[in-house]
């Protein structure tokens, strides 16, 4: 199910629009004190169809956005939130380890929090679903 | 009508800033006066993202104009006042702060 972490992550990474960016999955080991930064984790699964053998697994892909609190922290968050969609929504992973990959979607966004710990973040939920084969 | 505990309550205060203030602070070429600084960790985004959140209480009158958005000079690190500066009935204020840089 964690298959496409390290994709998603690279997929990130590489744009413009995240360069400076500390771009990290839930899986790594890493000072989270970094900002800006982008990260990238599962944050729950649904399962829209099991039968008798297999089932359709439909995981969702958080990626979290948050830079610093500034006069420019809007016009940051606004940037990479317009970045990540257009990279991540209808992409196809297509075979990621030992299954193929339905299309991302946005499936719903979490608004943009100004903490009062001098960070402003954003959340992007995408989905997407591969079948898993059980026993026969 | 006699208000005993009131009294009370700013000696409390004054005692607590004599005995536990550990910084100084200042809102800009104002006079310093003590306060009670403190950090610690936060997640304010779940395990996304950790950061060092910051929290200055003191004497509401030592600096009574104080607003959401005001810088505050701490050990000569600046930080932006979060939320608003309402004391408690005693006097005593807590803020929460962010560094501006």
């Amino acid at each position: 199910m964690l298959a496409l972490s390290t994709p998603i992550k690279d997929r990130l990474a590489a744009l413009t629009e995240l360069s400076g960016w500390s771009v990290r999955t839930g899986t790594e080991t890493v000072d989270r004190r970094v900002f800006p930064a982008a990260d990238v984790r599962v944050v729950g699964a649904n399962v829209t169809d099991s039968k008798a053998g297999a089932a359709m697994v439909a995981p969702e892909w958080s990626v979290t956005l948050v830079v610093k609190r500034s006069d420019a922290a809007a016009s940051q968050i606004d940037s990479a939130f317009a970045a990540v969609f257009k990279s991540l929504h209808n992409w196809k992973p297509g075979q990621q380890g030992e299954r193929g990959w339905e299309p991302l979607r946005l499936a719903r966004v979490q608004e943009p929090l100004f903490d009062d710990s001098g960070v402003v973040g954003c959340e992007l939920i995408f989905s997407t679903g591969a079948r898993y084969m059980g026993q026969d | 009508m006699p208000t005993p505990f009131a009294a009370h309550e700013q000696r409390l205060n004054r005692a607590v800033l004599r005995h536990l203030a550990n910084a100084s602070a200042q809102v800009g070429e104002g006079g310093s006066f003590p306060v009670l600084f403190q950090r610690e960790l936060e997640q304010p985004f779940g395990l996304a993202v950790d950061v060092a959140s910051y929290t200055c209480a003191f004497e509401a009158q030592s600096a009574p104009s104080l607003a959401e958005g005001d810088r505050l000079t701490i050990e000569g690190v600046t930080y932006i006042v979060a939320t608003a500066p309402v004391p408690d009935v005693s006097g005593w204020l807590s803020v929460r702060v962010y560094p501006e840089a």
